[in-house]
């Protein structure tokens, strides 16, 4: 509904053309292919909650750099030329939704970043990489502090039976 | 086992590059092939029932049932008639068994399924036909169906169960992947790592392209929207004409299609138990037990009420959707922490990782006995290992490996780091054919002993006991009711739009 209204104000067509309040939802119980039909449902909340989400989006990107906001934002090839090359931050969660998961988890492997084995291993490595953390665990000797402490870290922490 | 012993054990997996097995002992029961039944599901996108099942055991192999249309529910109905003849044999349902369910066996009937989507289908079977008033000859088979499908699904969720397994599960109690944890829910991303290759990025590449093909309920998109689509359009198509031919030759086709998704689950789960067959590391002794536990829960849980239907009475059958009030979910919840220290006990004495993850998180002590009272019967233990564990006065702990030996804690002195002890046991001991002195023997003195704390799941499983039960009309659980139902013009935190209705209007 939201989209609806913003394309239509980009078309100009606001003033012509309402987009209506109310629609209908087609719901299922588990385990029933048997369709229930609520219709006159308002959906001005749902309308509101769509718009607050767009607004953070847009904010989001405003805080690119100033990659976006200016210039040729209206070409949509620049736009797609823009998203696939902006910064991003690789984590688990995206695996199971983003249609750009597969070509970030490759990024984030090349550079070695720890997101690469889960969220987890980012936040126990604190900025090593994984190749630095394989060499450290090989017998590499600690450049500094950071790495000292992963070492501690990552020796195992079980005791040895007798 | 904590988050960051996990990590460090992928980061040291990742190092080695490839999967390390995790402890020297298996966890997983496998069961004979014949009594290993593996059972696979598709769905129709949007859809919850199946559109198609492979099921068959190890040792005969997969038998298939589609439906041309999983949005017809006649079709779908009639396809789990078949494959509920199956599933309700195997667990020995009376009416489809010459044996009758029991829970003395020596072996267990197991269930096998590739991962969680699959086990989530078995509520979905449930929630279709356990309740269901529907009015057809064979609707008996379709609600017992519902019914073990309930059942395996509660007994699913049970720690230390050994009835329904998830491949992804098993493989990942036995094996530390180096891979994250998100993708370890893929059976073929699992087994792409474990097969055999020449470096760490040939074994990550077979992984990811595995994964690239859907083992979970639904097909990938590009199948059912290239492939079957359209083959059940002609179907819908030759249906509304009643060209019988046509509806053969498209149904056929979406049987192929299907089948060959259902073959490749199917094979995956067989390879994962052949895989964990092959392993020549030996089986936790604490399974025995944890067999025999499930084989009693299963037969309280549905085969006891299965033989009751059979005689003709109307047993209990648990409601799909709920626990019905909060009494019985307390009591459920007690039981399931009661089964969870059960098994940990059972399984710890078998497996030393185990035993050292119990350790390290206080639940026992590495210690020399230093003193033995013969007099008193009492030992003086000085612990070297952890640096603070968690007991106290009165609580007991059991040799490692050997439950049978137990101590009861006297005293805890923190500041010298020693422990009194009382042993329960007087005489000398053979146990597994090693010989224990008795309790009051002065040659304990100096022996270096592993002691674990002995949890006390018996105490949980009279806490559920408790939890259950009703204490009059002033019991607090009586005030506990469900939360009132909020109107989407609020959120959490009030008003969605200024002009929301008054929240006492609306709800």
């Amino acid at each position: 509904m939201h989209a609806l209204e913003v394309t239509l104000e980009g078309l100009g067509l606001a003033g012509g053309v309402a987009v209506s309040r109310s629609g209908f939802l087609v719901l299922t119980y588990p385990g029933s292919n048997q369709p229930s039909v609520r219709s006159g449902e308002d959906l001005r909340y749902q309308l509101e909650r769509a718009r607050r989400g767009f607004d953070l989006m847009e904010n989001a990107a405003h805080l690119m750099n100033g990659e976006y906001g200016a210039g040729d934002d209206d070409d949509p090839e620049s736009l797609f030329d823009l998203v696939l090359h902006a910064q991003t931050s690789f984590q688990e969660s995206c695996v199971s939704f983003c249609e750009r998961a597969d070509a970030c988890f490759r990024l984030a492997l090349d550079f070695g970043r720890g997101a690469a084995l889960g969220d987890d291993m980012e936040r126990f490595l604190n900025g090593i990489t994984l190749d630095r953390a394989t060499a450290l665990l090989d017998g590499a000797s600690p450049a500094n502090a950071s790495e000292r402490d992963f070492l501690v870290r990552a020796n195992d922490p079980l005791p040895v039976l007798p | 086992m904590t988050l960051s012993l996990e990590t460090i054990r992928r980061l040291h997996a990742w190092r080695d590059g490839k999967p390390t097995p995790r402890g020297n002992v298996l966890n997983v029961h496998i069961t004979e092939p014949e009594d290993l039944l593996i059972l696979t599901f598709l769905r129709m996108g949007g859809e919850s029932r199946p559109w198609g099942v492979a099921i068959g055991t190890l040792a005969e192999g997969p038998q298939f049932f589609t439906a041309p249309e999983a949005r017809n529910r006649e079709l779908v109905g009639n396809m789990m008639v078949e494959v509920g003849h199956l599933l309700l044999s195997h667990f020995d349902h009376p009416d489809y068994s010459d044996i009758g369910p029991t829970e003395y066996r020596e072996s267990i009937r197991q269930v096998w399924l590739p991962g969680g989507t699959h086990i989530e289908m078995l509520q979905n079977i449930a929630a279709a036909y356990a309740r269901s008033r529907w009015q057809r000859d064979d609707i008996d088979t379709l609600r017992s169906l519902g019914n073990l499908c309930n059942a395996l699904f509660i007994e699913n969720q049970r720690p230390g169960q050994q009835t329904v397994i998830s491949a992804t599960d098993a493989l990942r109690d036995c094996y530390v992947f180096p891979t994250a944890n998100i993708r370890q829910g893929h059976l073929g991303h699992l087994l792409g790592w474990l097969k055999p290759a020449h470096s760490r990025d040939e074994q990550l590449d077979g992984a990811r392209t595995a994964e690239r093909k859907s083992v979970a309920t639904v097909l990938n998109p590009d199948v059912e929207r290239d492939v079957l689509q359209p083959l059940v359009e002609r179907w819908g198509l030759a249906q509304k004409a009643n060209d019988e031919n046509a509806m053969a030759t498209a149904a056929q086709g979406i049987h192929d299609a299907l089948t060959s998704e259902l073959r490749a689950r199917w094979q995956e789960t067989a390879d994962a138990v052949e895989f964990l067959n092959a392993d020549s590391r030996k089986r936790n002794v604490g399974l025995r037990d944890l067999v025999q536990d499930s084989n009693k829960y299963m037969f309280k849980s549905w085969g006891e009420r299965a033989l009751r239907e059979a005689a003709g009475e109307v047993p209990y059958w648990p409601n799909v959707f709920s626990d019905n009030n909060t009494r019985v979910a307390g009591r459920e919840f007690q039981k399931r922490n009661a089964s969870a220290q059960k098994a940990r006990y059972l399984l710890v004495h078998g497996d030393r990782e185990l035993q050292r993850e119990e350790l390290a998180a206080g639940h026992g002590v590495i210690g020399t006995v230093t003193a033995v009272d013969v007099k008193h019967k009492r030992w003086t233990v000085t612990w070297t290992y952890p640096e603070l564990p968690t007991l106290k006065e009165a609580d007991n702990l059991a040799m490692a490996g050997v439950p049978s030996l137990v101590l009861a804690v006297v005293s805890v002195d923190l500041d010298s780091k020693t422990l009194e002890l009382k042993p329960k046991w007087s005489r000398e001991k053979n146990v597994s054919g090693q010989r224990y002195f008795a309790a009051d023997d002065g040659r304990w003195k100096g022996r270096h002993l592993v002691l674990l704390d002995d949890a006390a799941h018996g105490l949980t499983e009279r806490k559920a006991v408790t939890t259950g039960k009703k204490f009059g009309n002033d019991d607090i659980v009586n005030l506990l009711g469900q939360n009132a139902r909020r109107h989407a013009a609020y959120d959490f935190e009030g008003r969605v739009v200024v002009d929301a209705p008054e929240e006492a209007d609306v709800s």
